[in-house]
């Protein structure tokens, strides 16, 4: 059974939305026990897999998955083309390995926190479902068709899910999403097509070159056909560049948008905020996470020269995400948007750990995704407990809620300050791992300026200003909230509530104190990137 | 042992905090008995440490180890923090008498102990930076304790947020720090560079430093700081983290070069000269000791700016005691005056006098206090101030420049202004007669308000610290930390002289103007120009809340319109404009394309219509067309060939 354990876990959701066919549209309580029941499944299937993992497994990133499934699955000839190959490829190391983890934790919780829906039950669970199986999916495809695939699946659940059960601009939204993303889709389209052109193996026996969408065979420049347009020693120029270059840049500029990436970001807002509570939850905890893995499983272990070269402008581009996303968070008025504006703020760091090209750096933006998934998803639950309440999230209608809503601020209190990276909460290790390599490298490679590092702390700085801010206007003060019939429904966290926060605060604590819990089955596959990186640079 | 003893110290007073939270009704007691095990642990483990290292090192994550180190100086301040905090344990308990979130009150007080002691035993820069977090963080919270004053509210996240500043340099400077070299444990740590970068941080170290202490020009947060409860106050924006910053200096003292020593002592006198002005024209009893204590660290500053740093470390020792008497004084006066007529404004001084007889206890242990501060003989200030006054000024003989001799020389002034501002407070709070609107009742004995002020007096005596009135005798010093230092001689007793000669000026000046008979009538709270200047801290503070501040929500308001005046509307247009140009597309489609259709198709139907007319039954015109047909086939042929 564990060598399907990878299938069980993406597929056991997709399980779920199907038994919901078999149930009519009112039995709401049997609905939301099955996506419960296969959400929490998924889950325990993902700690299992953490148990059986071997943190130390293959001294190369192309050998280092484990749990490695292997199919083919859509194979034929094409003639002179050769044959089209495409493999059911599955495999996880220490870098998907926790996001999967993360995955399943947050569907668990979205379930949990949609509990109170009422309208259209069964077709939101379904396409919830389907959501949470093509985001593992992507996680843990090894095949760039498949995980293209999966890419997009996401899509569709999210824009139905936004467009239908959303706020009162849900279709701007919705359509505003699907568009932005889907030019990103576009994007990694066209590179995945042009590696598949450039891969491949000669078959020994038919003497025709064997095309595939194997990702390990796209990350190993052995497997690139001599004089192809994308194989190292192409001379192929596009508007004076060379074609690698381009596609490096195409495919990042794929992810990013997904990231985001400034100014590719507009989207995030209005999506956040348009979404119910539990899928800007997800939107936050997880879509956004699918672009920092494409960049980290792709963009980066594909195209390591060139993006060794650029390193420099990514980790820019990261520090201006931090400064800008945190600029606008603070001129918000609408906790919401606020919250949107401060992951593009926090998903900077993932950009510049990645850009310093040390190990540090690379666990450390690694590690930011996974402390903001449990942090962000933690704030708009926060922002959905006042929403359900009295349908209001703007700060200025609320004053003193700590003397009214004591449980609920102390909530917020650890989230918000796990958010501005306060140590021994999650937020800090994340930043803290990427500002080490950022300093780091600056300090011997000479790559990174110091600025970079300078600009993400100040970014750090704005953070805490403006969650402190908003603390302020919100829960401290006298008692007070705009409109009188309010009054009666501002009542504290209840048993469910506490129910999706607990296991949030814990893993917070936890990420926050001990990092070590997950870093140790991480930090052989990151220095494994690294390594790979490091081994294909061309210095300039 | 060792380990299960400093964990034991460390984590106690957390624990007490969480066990006090959950038993709201005894979590006074509760919390003050688990800090009374952590300071007898704390005292009976400087009893018997060596010279030796205790050091407890752990992998936080992989490739990278942290460790916690002891030694005599950080037992020491151990010792200090956990009983300053017990005393404020107890007297929170009479400070706090009635108060409905006693029980959150002493879970944050238990959690800015657990840092503050954590970041005395922290050996790793990261580690010490994470405690001094943390330690920021707890004092935060405290300040916000009474957060249904907005007020309040405020002043703690400008308290925050100045040292959120300054940590974040100081971060800045570690991380460089920890950049360049291989380990970041404290105890190996060497000199730095002399290059740029190694400028470059130890400057930012160093404004890290400076914005814990309180120097200059961080120090408007510490006034603020001063909306928190009296007692708070006391632990923590007197004896302990404001503290921090000259510890840390005292630890790092190693790696700075002489030049930028130099820069740390001027800024320390600076801090202390300017504070010390500033708190002789202030009103609310607070902040006089507020700026006082501001005056106080930058002392200590200069202290280790010029060398003197075990003297500095045994100032902190010292100014720990007598300063958090005389906060816990000030809270007893305010307790007191708050029963007594809760409208009233409390904290004014003005409004005060003639509390002598109504509390002699307190009257008595503010004034050993105030003569520890001031620097009096027999008194425990002096022995440090001393050794201060006396390292700055062997510092200026051996130094080249000239002006090197203005630091002891400002030193000195700055005794005349303590003792003025000290003597003025006394005279305004104790003596005189009560200026207030009410008539004063007696107040309610309570052990816990009087115990932790006495004990705190005793410790400042001088008796304890050295037998002798003059002279190099500091067995103290060289008992707890472990070393003999320099002392010069004979030599430097002038200065000492003249230091409390200038001291009892200070008082003679203080008692001419607000203590003769009818004198107190706030002369000196005149409305000169200058004076209100002074009053407000040179506006430092209005000019970073009036001019920093809102210029920098200017520029966030500005950066998000760039979001949603030039991306939003861009990408709103483009979308607009595709969608009319496939509207321009879809009129094409229709007029063009199926134009062409529809007219093609009439031109059949026309067709068509006439070709019908040939199928009709009228032989003579099939006739005719057949010939007319010929003939132009003929004409054609004709024509053609």
């Amino acid at each position: 059974m564990s060598s399907y354990i990878l299938s069980l876990i993406i597929w056991m959701p997709l399980l779920g939305a199907f038994t919901l066919f078999f149930f009519s549209e009112f039995q709401t309580t049997g609905i939301k026990i099955v996506a419960l029941a296969s959400s929490l499944i998924q889950f325990l299937l993902s700690i299992w897999l953490v148990l059986g993992f071997d943190p130390n497994y293959g001294d190369h990133l192309l050998t280092s998955f484990q749990f490695v499934e292997k199919f083919s699955w859509i194979s034929m000839s094409l003639g002179s083309f050769g044959r089209f190959n495409i493999d059911y490829h599955l495999g996880v190391d220490g870098l998907s390995l926790w996001l999967v983890v993360l995955s399943a934790l947050i569907t668990v919780l979205g379930v949990i926190a949609s509990w109170n829906l009422k309208q259209q039950v069964r077709s939101y669970f379904m396409l919830y479902l389907l959501l949470s199986t093509s985001i593992v999916g992507c996680f843990l495809a090894l095949d760039f068709f498949l995980f293209y695939l999966f890419f997009e699946l996401v899509l569709l659940p999210i824009f139905f899910l936004i467009g239908l059960w959303g706020g009162p601009r849900r279709s701007y939204a919705s359509i505003k999403f699907f568009i932005y993303t889907l030019v990103g889709s576009l994007l990694i389209l066209i590179v995945m097509i042009a590696l598949y052109l450039s891969v491949g193996v000669e078959d020994p026996s038919s003497q025709t070159i064997v095309h595939s969408f194997n990702l390990l065979h796209m990350m190993d420049t052995n497997y690139f056909i001599q004089g192809s347009s994308l194989a190292k020693d192409s001379l192929l120029r596009f508007m004076g560049m060379p074609l690698r270059a381009v596609a490096f840049f195409t495919l990042f500029l794929g992810f990013a948008i997904k990231l985001p990436i400034v100014p590719f970001h507009t989207w995030l807002p209005d999506a956040h905020v348009e979404a119910s509570t539990p899928i800007s939850v997800i939107l936050a905890a997880l879509l956004l996470k699918l672009g920092g893995y494409g960049l980290y499983r792709i963009a980066f272990s594909i195209f390591p020269d060139v993006a060794f070269n650029f390193g420099y402008f990514i980790a820019a581009g990261g520090v201006l995400a931090i400064i800008y996303g945190g600029l606008n968070a603070m001129a918000q008025n609408d906790l919401k948007r606020m919250i949107a504006y401060s992951s593009i703020s926090h998903m900077g760091f993932v950009l510049v750990g990645l850009g310093s090209f040390t190990v540090e750096g690379a666990t450390g933006g690694v590690f930011q995704m996974i402390a903001h998934g449990f942090i962000s998803a933690a704030l708009f639950l926060i922002v959905g407990v006042l929403y359900d309440r009295i349908q209001n999230r703007r700060i200025e209608n609320f004053s003193g809620l700590a003397s009214k809503l004591p449980g609920y601020s102390f909530v917020v209190m650890i989230v918000f300050f796990a958010s501005l990276g306060l140590p021994g909460l999650a937020g800090f290790v994340g930043e803290l791992l990427v500002l080490m390599g950022a300093f780091n490298v600056s300090a011997i490679d000479g790559m990174l300026p110091s600025w970079i590092g300078i600009g993400a702390v100040m970014g750090m700085l704005i953070t805490a200003a403006y969650y402190l801010w908003t603390i302020q206007r919100m829960f401290l003060g006298k008692y007070w909230v705009r409109q009188q019939s309010w009054q009666s429904k501002m009542k504290d966290l209840e048993m469910r509530e506490w129910l999706i926060f607990t296991p949030l605060i814990l893993g917070i604590f936890v990420l926050g104190i001990y990092p070590k819990v997950i870093l140790d089955t991480m930090n052989h596959s990151i220095e494994l990137f690294i390594a790979h990186v490091g081994n294909l640079k061309i210095k300039p | 042992m060792e380990d299960y003893l400093l964990a034991f110290i460390l984590f106690l007073p957390l624990i007490g905090g969480l066990i006090a939270y959950n038993i709201p009704l005894k979590s006074g007691i509760i919390a003050s008995s688990f800090l009374s095990i952590t300071t007898i642990l704390a005292f009976y483990y400087l009893s018997f440490i060596q010279e030796t290292l205790w050091v407890f090192q752990f992998e936080w994550f992989p490739g990278f180890v942290m460790g916690f180190a002891v030694d005599r100086p950080s037992a020491m301040l151990i010792l200090l923090v956990s009983l300053i905090s017990f005393l404020v344990h107890i007297f929170s308990i009479f400070y706090l008498l009635g108060d409905r979130h006693k029980d959150r009150y002493y879970l944050k007080l238990g959690f800015f102990t657990f840092s503050m002691l954590g970041l005395l035993m922290s050996d790793h820069l990261i580690l010490l930076f994470i405690f001094w977090e943390l330690v920021g963080f707890s004092s935060y919270l405290l300040i916000i304790f009474w957060f249904e004053d907005i007020k309040n509210a405020k002043a703690g996240r400008i308290a925050f947020m100045t040292n959120r500043i300054t940590d974040l340099i100081l971060f800045m400077g570690l991380l460089m720090l920890l950049g360049s070299r291989n380990d970041g444990f404290i105890s190996n740590l060497g000199p730095l560079s002399a290059d740029a970068s190694g400028k470059t941080i130890g400057i930012c170290i160093l404004i890290g430093i400076i914005g814990k202490s309180a120097q200059f020009p961080f120090f408007t947060w510490l006034p603020r700081a001063m909306a928190g409860p009296t007692p708070v106050s006391a632990l923590i924006h007197a004896a302990t983290m404001v503290a921090a910053g000259v510890y840390l200096l005292f630890r790092l003292f190693a790696i700075f070069d002489p030049y930028l020593l130099n820069w740390i002592a001027s800024l320390g006198i600076i801090t202390a000269f300017l504070a010390a002005l500033i708190a002789a024209y202030q009103t609310d009893i607070k902040w006089v000791l507020a700026y006082s204590t501001i005056s106080q660290l930058g002392y200590m500053v200069m202290g280790i700016g010029v060398g003197a740093y075990h003297m500095a470390l045994f100032h902190l020792w010292t100014h720990a005691f007598f300063k958090a008497g005389l906060f816990l004084c000030a809270g007893s006066v305010i307790r007191y005056l708050s029963i007594q007529d809760p409208v009233a404004v409390v904290q004014d001084m003005r409004t005060m006098g003639g509390l002598k007889s109504y509390l002699p206890i307190t009257f008595c242990s503010y004034f050993i206090c105030m003569m520890a501060l001031v620097g009096l003989p027999f008194f425990s200030g002096f022995i440090s101030k001393e050794g201060i006054l006396v390292g700055a000024f062997s510092w200026a003989n051996q130094s080249q420049n000239g002006l090197a001799f203005s630091l002891p020389i400002i030193a000195l002034g700055i005794s005349f202004l303590t003792a003025y501002y000290m003597g003025k407070q006394l005279l305004l709070v104790f003596f005189g007669s009560y200026r207030g609107e009410k008539y004063l009742k007696r107040p309610q004995k309570s052990w816990t308000e009087r115990a932790p002020i006495l004990v705190l007096a005793i410790l400042s005596l001088g008796v304890f610290y050295r037998i002798h009135f003059l002279g190099g005798d500091l067995s103290f010093l060289e008992y707890w930390l472990g070393i003999q230092p320099q002392v010069e001689g004979a030599g430097m007793t002038p200065m000492i002289a003249s230091s409390i000669l200038l001291v009892l000026l200070g008082l003679g000046f203080s008692y001419w103007n607000y203590g003769r008979q009818g004198m107190h009538k706030m002369k000196s709270f005149n409305s000169s120009r200058l004076s209100v200047f002074v009053q407000n801290g040179f506006y430092l503070d209005k000019f970073y809340m009036g001019i920093l501040v809102p210029s920098f929500d200017w520029l966030a308001f500005k950066t998000s319109k760039i979001d949603t005046v030039l991306i939003n509307p861009f990408v709103n247009k483009m979308s607009v404009s595709i969608v009319v140009l496939s509207k321009i597309t879809d009129l094409f489609d229709k007029l063009i394309v199926d134009g062409l259709i529809s007219l093609m198709k009439r031109i059949m139907q026309i067709l068509g219509l006439m070709f019908t007319k040939f199928h009709t039954e009228r032989i003579q015109m099939h006739f005719v067309s057949a010939i007319i047909g010929l003939v132009i086939i003929l004409v054609w042929l004709k024509f053609a060939l």
